[in-house]
């Protein structure tokens, strides 16, 4: 790992000086801890620090001053102020003069940990002279795609092999799994980056517009036709076209579309010129092709042409794991789309969504990280700011034990935990009804 | 190495015995049953109706009398004097632990409760702690059963195991066991 970040501490009660060190350097930091402001200013001008933590209320040097000293000889370096709930106006106060944040006794552990972890990691990315620009820029790479999955992680190093080449990918995935996404890393691998990544969704449009936008046209193919107008076909010469929902495409534009894949050349709608292209084909799908093909609605050879390469995304409620990573990735996106500062979800919202099924997988999660954000004014997602469907899902389902478990306590609750009514009513004899609340631990409350 | 295990004697002694054929099984040391903690009364601190989780590492070391290390089992709301709550607490390199049920307990989070859970939760927690005395710091990978266990998700998202600079670390000081 990395050199240790080293934390300046400053406070006037031994107690916390000895606790917040222990903790700190639990942590993994280097931690210097000072009880006076005098100290403190020594401290900083003798070495170089990660991050200062100042305690507010000394007594000799007043905190704000000691702010105000370290901020002018030293603006970089991010001073925490640590607080009681008394005196939390006064670190509003420093808020202003420059403090990069404070927080009040007793800590909050993950708070102060991830605090703490976001200063080192900013001055990380300073050092390293990474720019924010740089990372959050359109382009797609594998790198972009949040996975802790073995599956996923399969699949990735799978197509990072065959992105160089030129062969047909067939990407099978519910929606929302990041068929695009791959296809985009794939483009973005492939000698052809520098050419265009065209998307179309077959599922989206009727025949004829279909073939329309696909094609092109030529003025007067069709009404409304009024200008001569090149396809996606044309628009990806050189680079990538993505056919999404190509399980939605009719049985005529199939027979184009073959003849497209065979003999790579085409013409317009309305047109006589034909037109040859050098394009890669990416094509995707949520439903199960070959199964098409056996009852007769997908050609069997555009099949065989398609699925070269074929690769399959797992839906996300088969890698809950990746929950926690994606939510991150996307309060992090969010933040810097939005300039806001939430810092994460709560335990109880984490329950909450690693317990959903997510029928609309890594998109329904990206959008209700989105909703949570536009709603939620603090620094943490609560429940109360998810969309209401997630929170108000339908009860769980129960096995066997369960319910009678919860019977049996209904009715002996009814009948005021008098053992022989509830025992008739139950149609139990009074024995057996004994024994099943002691295996499952029922008591009167 | 050895490590006793000092249950208070709330916490169910079925519990406790799954605990130990698991740790055995899981983790480089091996555990076995100590004495009852009798009372926690010391380390009780009213004004934030939590106790004092360094109070319970003095009065375990005040008991200490052999070689080994102890870390003391109970189901009280731990803290600190600069930490809202732990899950658990050790002498860094030292000889004492301890680890709470508390918020290791589905109730505290008002969801259904999941004795199951609660013993995976805990075994994690033991086995951090025992890091901890094995001079182990909190490790930044986010699957090692040393990583800072801020939240209860990231203990649910842990594992059981040392990453292998972690391993390596105890191994270098011969704490993988007899
Ligand atoms: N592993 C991932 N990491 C980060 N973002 C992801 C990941 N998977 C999906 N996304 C995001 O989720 C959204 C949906 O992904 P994408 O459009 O690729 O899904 P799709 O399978 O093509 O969906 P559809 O079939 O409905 O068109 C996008 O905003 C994408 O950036
Ligand atoms: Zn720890
Ligand atoms: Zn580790």
């Amino acid at each position: 790992m990395d050199r240790r970040s080293k934390i300046l501490v400053a406070d006037d009660e031994e107690i916390m000086r000895r606790s917040l060190t222990d903790w700190l350097e639990e942590e993994g930091y280097s931690v210097h801890a000072v009880p006076n402001g005098q100290s403190a200013i020594e401290a900083l001008a003798r070495e170089d620090w990660d991050a200062f933590l100042l305690d507010l209320k000394m007594p000799d040097l007043d905190g704000i001053e000691v702010l105000k000293i370290t901020k002018k000889k030293n603006p970089q370096l991010p001073v925490i102020i640590i607080t009681a709930y008394a005196t939390v106006e006064s670190a509003v106060e420093a808020m202003k003069e420059g403090a990069y944040d404070y927080i009040v006794k007793p800590f909050n552990p993950e708070e102060v940990s991830l605090i703490l972890h976001r200063i080192v990691e900013h001055q990380r990315l300073i050092k390293e002279n990474i720019s924010l620009r740089k990372r959050l820029a359109r382009e797609i790479f594998f790198e972009d795609i949040i996975t802790k999955d073995k599956r996923m992680k399969k699949v990735i190093e799978m197509v990072k092999t065959v992105a160089k080449t030129n062969s047909t990918v067939l990407i099978y995935g519910e929606s929302g799994t990041g068929k695009e996404l791959i296809a985009r890393a794939i483009h973005n691998t492939s000698p052809r980056k520098d050419h265009p990544f065209v998307a179309i969704s077959c599922g989206a449009l009727p025949e004829t517009l279909l073939e329309a936008e696909l094609f092109g046209y030529e003025k007067g193919a069709f009404t409304g036709a009024t200008t001569q107008t090149k396809g996606k076909l044309e628009l990806a010469h050189h680079g990538t076209l993505f056919l999404d929902d190509i399980a939605d495409i009719s049985p005529k534009t199939q027979v184009d579309l073959l003849r497209v894949l065979q003999e790579r050349e085409f013409r317009r709608l309305g047109g006589t010129k034909t037109i040859r292209i050098d394009v890669r084909f990416v094509a995707a799908t949520n439903r199960d092709l070959e199964a098409e093909v056996k009852k007769g609605r997908f050609r069997e050879d555009l099949y065989y042409r398609l699925k070269v390469i074929t690769i399959k995304l797992p839906p996300l409620r088969e890698r809950k794991d990746d929950i926690p990573h994606l939510v991150d990735h996307f309060i992090e996106k969010f933040n810097t789309e939005m300039g806001k500062r939430i810092l994460r979800v709560s335990a109880e919202t984490m329950q909450i969504l690693l317990s959903h099924n997510w029928p609309g997988n890594v998109r329904e999660l990206e959008n209700v990280i989105e909703h949570a954000m536009v709603v939620c004014d603090q620094e943490i997602i609560e429940p109360k700011h998810l969309p209401e469907d997630l929170t108000k899902k339908a009860p769980p389902l129960k096995t066997l034990k369960e319910v009678e478990r919860e019977h049996i306590e209904s009715v002996l609750k009814a009948c005021h935990w008098k053992i022989s009514p509830a025992a008739r009513i139950l149609g139990l004899n009074r024995t057996t009804l004994y024994n099943k609340i002691k295996a499952y631990g029922l008591k009167p409350m | 190495m050895e490590i006793l295990l000092r249950p208070v004697s709330t916490l169910a002694p079925s519990l406790i015995s799954d605990l130990i054929s698991d740790l055995d099984a899981i983790s480089p040391w091996s555990f076995t049953l100590g004495p009852p903690i009798q009372n926690l009364n010391h380390a009780y601190l009213p004004d934030r109706g939590q106790f004092d989780a360094d109070g319970i590492l003095v009065h375990l070391l005040n008991e200490i009398n052999d070689q080994g290390k102890v870390i003391g089992l109970i189901d009280v709301d731990l803290c600190t004097p600069v930490l809202s709550f732990v899950f658990g607490r050790a002498q860094l390199g030292g000889r004492v632990a301890v680890v709470s049920t508390f918020r290791l307990d589905n109730r505290f989070y008002r969801l259904k409760p999941d004795p199951g859970l609660l013993i995976e939760r805990l075994k994690k927690e033991i086995i951090h702690e025992a890091g901890h005395l094995g001079g182990l710091y909190h490790c930044r990978n986010r699957w090692c059963v040393m990583n800072a266990s801020a939240s209860i998700v990231n203990i649910d998202l842990k594992g059981f195991k040392f990453c292998p600079a972690c391993l390596n670390y105890l191994k270098e000081r011969g704490n993988n066991g007899p």
